[in-house]
């Protein structure tokens, strides 16, 4: 099962407040969407979450305030594709979860003191994981968990998926 | 710019035509995988400092995408990244092309080549080339067309083959090609592989998988689902065409050397006056032995050295105890860490001491250094005179209470309690250790050094560097940089010590924690004339670990760190400081002072082998948090783990080759099984690198005997036993098995050699190699033993520890030391006076932990906790233990029912009640105020005394708890 899948954009799209258009699997096993652009198919997850963000309302806002910001989220999306994708089996989730875990010793958000769609992405993508992993797992991914557990906070990104409950506290030594 | 990229990756080639289009220059950078950003190249090197490791991301960085075409470029690169890559190193990756993805990769290419049709670009821009272009034509060009298939491409797909030629012969594309020079085909795809990560099944996405992985699998078919192709194809790759590397030739001295990694190992030095327990131990010396054992049998130039720390008034009381001379008394002790150490097997290059000239001469070099430049101040302070003793008291030699947590029996130097350190003049009541008289305060002028001056540098310093020191290390070494420096004297009114080279201070001597850590220096000093190179490096690397307790944290994260960057002399400074929590023995604490412990004379004495002390000790390693040392446990650890899993597999394997293939190891056919075991045992190698690679020992030490596990259910599922007498072809397979296995024998040989180096040497000369040396530690398995290598003669590593000798040791060293349950015992008459006290000292506590707690730093309340949780231990048993007296003493009652036993029980008893519910009065109290507030983090701990105490009086008093528990649980949810 992938996870960058219909519902995935849809949860993405609620929370921009753009429509999605007519997504659908193409038959390369490919997410598309019909009418995000006029007479223009969409095709890909990256390259769909993309074109939303650009009919947004503060494009610059959800990809990044400046080109090398714009190209770190560009790079965060196509992991999501490339890899967060297949997150749902055991053996890729463990490297995917040391990556992100590596890539936010250092900052706040994914692509660095802004937060992005790359986020919000990652977020919902990561859910299903997240939730599950055991106290232990929490805090070896700490990174993870004080990430996840910020952008969980905002209403709007977390819609009507569940709370995962950190016990930071104990986590964070 | 910058483009870090591995070797041959043809997607460097697209960062560089980008740069090309965007006008920039190009510079490359070759680099290892492994320190590459998670692992991905090549990667591109930002004006800002951070990388982009997209090379998707990079080129619409460089050249910026124009808007109409901008969903077209997205769907292209992703599609490159997503679909055509992934399954290009699915149909190459292995060394040879797999048939089974050409499908795939046909159907790929059938939909570029209808896209292609009558366009000379894929996607038209008034730019020469859109990134999409450039993207996809590396990746096709380097790789698909430049092996034997690609004359099918001009057949079948000839818009792309046109597009192909038509983009090579591009002037930007042919001075791209001039900067990075590859090899095209399989080996592109190789580098590709090498530093990318397709996850599992990424391109067939399907329908297929999502099926299987809902299917309840049990443990081993999912153990062997879970091993990727890439996997397979990669072990069988290395079994055949890597030859094993053998170990450098030790050289004397070892010194560092440009371009080759440069590691330089030190362990916290030892304080000579007494017997080293096994908590220091582990704490220093041998792990920093394991890690420099496996730094060695890595190739690496490793230089470990530690000495004994002579100077002080520890040593100098100890001389007059002793009525010797303090040299005599260092030449005493320096030679009992020496034979101790070297019983450990500890092999540091070379073991000094601090009482040298050497050590002299640098440690006066260096404060003279720091005061031409400015950093040492003159003071005149108060010092505590004893004057029943009539001498000055050394830090060592008074205890007070802490003025931070009230700790009672705070040092002179530093609390027990919450580790920070104190100035003896600031302990309240303070006493002086030897006769107990209340000392007075007298002035004298000492050196300062003036720490708020180097704070800036060491802040800088530290920021940089913190992040490969030990979690522990970083947690002690926190509040100290976060609540600011102040001077801290380095000079003592004593006589065994270094005297401050000054003509006018002749008299005063150096403070030992200024001169301990300089000697790392003078011990390197005496071991090589050379010893800049390692201290201060010219044109080289070199790492520093530092291994230690937490204890010894501030001296190494901030004091020595904050005098060698104040001299500005371009030492070496700490690079990873490896501290590690502190090591219990049998649930107390270990303890020089108070003589609680198994010291490294007694662990000779047991008939355990050295090895196995090692091996367990690194098993308990308090990495994270404290451990506990247990005799039970480590007899289990011996008959489980090294007994019944590393030595009877290596064992099995051995004496199977011995007795039936004429100890010879036999020609190995892999088929699947041998690969998936191979698979998996390399897995267990990766980690195990990895995990050593940090420092990680007790990580790395479950590797090893994972690898023996999967080799034990591998044999114990072929079963060459019965093969063996089967058909020919079955006897081959039974030869390839016990081939398989020699083999794995040999890697866990040389996995082993850092923690039981006699053992791996034992194993290695029963595999017939050169027992002198230990064998290289490779990154990947290969054929360590060929075809026809001789074995030697198999005999049983290891020997059980038996439960009778456990308890006969056990209670040996028991004896020895008085534990804290006989001290309660000899207590007990007065039990009713204690538990009272204790209820109020549980009661006090718990009020500081919360306190504590609420304004946050672990460091500080954790030990807190610890003291907290000791008293209600103490508490428990001394309740018991009274209600067991009590029984026992009116033996009639005893068949009684527990609540009739109640009323039995004495007037002490009864005053047990009292003070039990009145403590649980006001912790009922504290938890209702605290739940108003809020945080649930804060209260429940609180709850849990709460319920603790209510359990207590339970026992005592026979009475149910659970109609108090039943309200509060619901009221909870």
């Amino acid at each position: 099962m992938v996870l960058c899948s219909v519902e995935c954009v849809q949860r993405v799209s609620q929370y921009l407040r753009i429509p999605p258009g007519n997504l659908y699997m193409s038959e390369n096993n490919i997410l598309a969407s019909d009418d995000i652009l006029p007479n223009q198919c969409v095709e890909g997850f990256s390259a769909i979450v993309q074109a939303l963000i650009m009919n947004s309302t503060s494009p610059a806002r959800h990809l990044g305030s400046d080109t090398e910001k714009q190209a770190l989220t560009r790079q965060w999306l196509e992991y999501a594709v490339l890899r967060i994708n297949y997150a749902d089996n055991a053996l890729n989730s463990k490297r995917i979860l040391r990556d992100l875990n590596d890539a936010l010793k250092s900052s706040p958000y994914i692509t660095g003191t802004e937060m992005t769609l790359a986020d919000v992405v990652s977020y919902h993508l990561l859910h299903g994981i997240v939730k599950d992993l055991s106290q232990q797992e929490k805090a070896q991914y700490v990174n993870i968990s004080r990430w996840f557990d910020n952008i969980q906070q905002d209403d709007e990104i977390r819609q009507k998926l569940q709370l995962v409950n950190f016990d930071l506290l104990n986590l964070y030594l | 710019m910058i483009i870090l990229t591995n070797d041959n990756n043809p997607n460097a080639l697209k960062l560089i035509i980008g740069l090309k289009l965007a006008q920039q220059s190009v510079e490359i950078n070759t680099v290892s995988c492994r320190d590459a950003v998670l692992g991905y190249l090549p990667s591109l090197q930002l004006p800002s400092g951070s990388s982009l490791f997209s090379t998707s991301a990079a080129l619409q960085f460089l050249i910026p995408t124009p808007e109409e075409s901008s969903v077209l470029i997205n769907k292209w690169l992703e599609w490159d990244i997503s679909q055509l890559q992934p399954a290009l190193v699915s149909y190459g990756g292995s060394g040879k092309l797999d048939t089974s993805h050409k499908p795939r990769i046909w159907s790929l290419l059938k939909e570029f080549n209808r896209c292609l049709k009558s366009k000379e670009r894929l996607i038209e821009t008034n730019t020469v080339l859109s990134v999409a272009d450039v993207s996809i034509w590396v990746s096709l060009w380097s790789t698909i067309a430049a092996v034997e298939v690609s004359k099918e491409l001009t057949k079948e797909f000839p818009h792309v083959q046109e597009w192909l030629n038509n983009l090579e012969s591009l002037p930007v594309v042919q001075e791209s090609l001039k900067e990075f020079k590859f090899e095209r085909g399989m080996n592109a795809i190789g580098s590709i592989q090498a530093a990318s990560w397709f996850p599992l099944n990424s391109y067939t996405g399907g329908t297929l998988n999502k099926q299987l992985s809902n299917e309840v699998n049990t443990p081993k078919e999912k153990e062997v689902a879970s091993i990727s192709e890439e996997e397979i194809l990669n072990v069988k790759k290395n079994w055949t065409s890597k030859d094993y590397p053998n170990l450098k030739e030790p050289s004397y001295p070892v010194l560092p050397k440009k371009g080759e990694k440069n590691i330089l190992i030190t362990s916290a030095l030892p304080y000579v006056n007494n017997v080293p327990h096994l908590g220091n131990i582990i704490g220093c010396v041998l792990s920093g032995d394991i890690f420099a054992r496996y730094c060695r049998q890595r190739n690496y130039n490793t230089l470990y050295i530690s000495g004994t720390d002579e100077y002080g008034t520890a040593t100098e009381a100890k001389a007059v105890e002793e009525n010797m001379t303090p040299q005599q008394i260092c030449d005493k002790f320096f030679s009992i860490h020496n034979d101790i150490y070297r019983w450990f097997s500890i092999g540091f290059d070379y073991f000094g001491r601090t009482t040298t000239p050497e050590q002299t001469e640098i440690v006066q070099s260096l404060f003279l250094r720091l005061k031409d430049k400015g950093f040492i101040n003159m003071e005149t302070i108060d010092q505590l005179l004893c004057e029943k003793c009539d001498r000055f008291l050394a830090d060592r030699f008074v205890e007070g209470t802490c003025p931070g947590c009230k700790y009672e029996d705070a040092r002179g130097d530093q609390c027990d309690g919450c580790g920070h350190l104190v100035n003896a003049t600031e302990l309240l009541n303070p006493r002086c250790k030897v006769c107990n008289n209340s000392p007075v305060i007298k002035p004298s002028v000492q050196f300062f050094l003036d720490l708020p001056k180097i704070e800036p540098i060491l802040k800088k310093w530290a920021a940089k560097t913190e992040g490969e020191w030990s979690p522990t290390a970083r947690v002690v070494a926190k509040p100290w940089l976060r609540d600011g420096l102040k001077p801290r004297c380095i000079t003592r009114d004593l006589k065994w010590g270094i005297p401050v080279p000054i003509e006018e201070y002749k008299k005063k001597v150096f403070y030992v924690w200024f001169d301990a850590p300089v000697g790392y220096i003078s011990i390197t000093k005496r071991y090589t004339k050379d010893y800049e190179q390692w201290w201060k490096p010219k044109d080289h690397d070199v790492s520093l670990y530092q291994f230690m307790a937490k204890d010894n944290v501030p001296f190494h994260a901030i004091m020595f760190p904050a005098s060698l960057l104040a001299a500005d002399n371009g030492h070496t400074l700490v690079n990873h400081i490896m501290a590690i929590e502190y090591l219990n023995y049998e649930d107390t604490k270990f303890s020089k002072s108070r003589g609680i412990g198994v010291f490294g004379t007694d662990a000779r004495d047991t008939g355990i082998p050295a090895d196995v002390w090692r091996f367990y000790l690194a098993y308990i390693r308090p990495e994270s948090q404290d451990s506990n040392f247990n005799w039970v446990d480590l007899a289990t650890k011996n008959n489980s783990e090294l007994l019944n899993n590393l030595g009877n597999f290596v064992n099995r394997a051995l004496t199977f080759a011995e007795k039936n293939f004429g100890s010879k190891v036999p020609p190995m056919e892999l088929r699947e099984d041998d690969l998936i075991v191979l698979a998996l045992a390399q897995r267990e190698l990766s980690q195990y690198v990895a995990a050593l690679e940090k420092a990680k020992m007790r990580d790395a030490l479950r590797h090893i005997l994972a690898i023996s596990k999967h080799g034990n259910q591998y044999m114990q599922s072929q079963e060459p036993w019965v093969k063996i007498k089967g058909s020919d072809d079955d006897k081959k397979k039974a030869g390839t098995v016990i081939g398989v296995c020699s083999n794995l024998a040999c890697l866990l040989s040389a996995l082993l050699g850092p923690y039981m180096p006699s053992t791996s040497r034992e194993l290695r000369a029963q595999l017939g190699l050169d027992k002198i040396s230990y064998g290289y530690i490779p990154d990947t398995i290969m054929t360590f033993l060929p075809a026809g290598h001789k074995i030697g003669k198999p005999s049983p590593l290891f020997s059980k520890i038996e439960d009778q000798q456990v308890e006969l040791l056990r209670k040996k060293y028991a004896g020895k030391q008085d534990s804290p349950s006989r001290e309660l015992k000899s207590v007990i008459p007065a039990a009713a006076t204690d538990t009272a006290a204790l209820e109020a000292a549980i009661v006090k506590q718990g009020l500081l932990v919360r306190d504590l707690k609420a304004k946050g730093d672990k460091t500080i309340w954790q030990p807190q906790v610890q003291i907290l949780l000791q008293l209600k231990k103490q508490l428990a048993e001394l309740t018991s233990s009274t209600a067991k007296i009590n029984s026992q003493s009116t033996p009639v009652n005893a068949k009684k029912s527990v609540s009739a036993a109640t009323s039995e029980l004495n007037g002490d008893g009864g005053q047990d009640v009292a003070t039990l519910e009145a403590a649980i009065a006001k912790q009922g109290l504290l938890v209702r105020d605290l739940k108003t507030k809020g945080d649930k983090s804060v209260w429940q701990p609180e709850v849990e005394i709460l319920l603790n105490l209510k359990k207590q009086l339970a026992s005592i008093t026979g009475a149910p708890v659970s109609a108090a528990n039943d309200k509060k649980s619901k009221k909870k949810k």
